[in-house]
């Protein structure tokens, strides 16, 4: 069994949150065709999707990975140790919403994938830190059909669903992005940076 | 402004309000205070705090709110 396929046993079997097979595929897709040199992944579980990614990334392709959960942590460590890919993948221990701004360099790729409620306040942390043409995936942002559906959601999520509209609305009307949304899964939005200058 | 929620639990149940929170969809974030043995930061927002307060208050476990200045 392949280090990939034993991650997914592994978070299937604990109940570990990771991407699904169609968010996959469309990261996958976004990082063959935009080959970025440096990659930011906002919720790193046990480094499946920052593993997946390494496969298809640039050989001098770097990943900045940011998880805040101690044990998931620890995981992720020992499968990117496993994989090889210590010198290319760096996971920040933290929560995301203050690492995020004292991030340094510039990313070509950022993959959003922890507490939807703060994936706008993640977005407008890092957008002086994007390359001109950088894209960013931001999975789960039609939530179970919540986001588009005329019905008000579970008032547990009622939360969420306003923040993960406000996201949309953002990526959506702000000249700086230009924004497709994939129904396919629990809905992906794939953003293109524009650059500074749109604005 | 409310932006965390400070609580001491028994370290056992640490994982199960991680959990919670997942469920959640992580509307509060739990982290540890270093150095504090068994208190939780829960980082909110303003318009999250309550919403975050009347979950941990519905919770089968006790706890206890730690002052800011304390941890
Ligand atoms: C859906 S999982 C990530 C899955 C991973 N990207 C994959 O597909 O393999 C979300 C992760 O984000 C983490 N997380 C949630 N809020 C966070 C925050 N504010 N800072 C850092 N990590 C966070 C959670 O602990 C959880 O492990």
């Amino acid at each position: 069994m392949n280090l990939l396929n034993e991650m997914e046993r592994y978070a299937t079997d604990n109940n570990i949150p990771i991407i699904n097979k169609m968010s996959s595929n469309l990261l996958i897709d976004a990082v063959k065709s935009k080959q970025p040199k440096s990659i930011l992944e906002i919720g790193t579980a046990i480094g499946y999707s920052a593993l997946l990614m390494a496969q298809y990334m640039p050989q001098d392709g770097k990943i900045t990975t940011i998880e805040q959960d101690a044990s998931r942590i620890d995981l992720a460590y020992d499968y990117i140790a496993r994989a090889g890919r210590t010198e290319q993948i760096q996971l920040l221990d933290g929560d995301a919403s203050t690492i995020l701004s004292d991030l340094e360099g510039t990313f070509d790729l950022v993959f959003i994938d922890a507490a939807k409620a703060q994936y706008l306040d993640y977005l407008c942390k890092i957008v002086d830190k994007l390359s001109a043409g950088a894209v960013i995936i931001a999975d789960n942002v039609l939530f179970r059909g919540m986001v588009l559906s005329e019905e008000p959601p579970l008032k547990r999520y009622k939360t969420i669903v306003k923040r993960l509209k406000e996201y949309l609305q953002f990526v959506n009307t702000d000249s700086r992005f230009t924004t497709t949304i994939h129904h396919e899964g629990d809905g992906v939005a794939i953003s293109y940076y524009q650059g500074a200058n749109k604005k | 402004m409310h932006e965390q929620i400070l609580i001491r639990i028994d370290v056992k149940y640490i994982n199960y309000l991680n959990r919670i929170m997942e469920g959640y969809e992580y509307l509060g974030v739990v982290t540890t205070v270093k150095d504090q043995v068994g208190v939780l930061r829960i980082r909110v927002t303003p318009d999250t705090y309550k919403e975050v307060q009347d979950i941990l208050e519905n919770l089968p476990i006790e706890f206890e709110y730690v002052s800011n200045n304390s941890a």
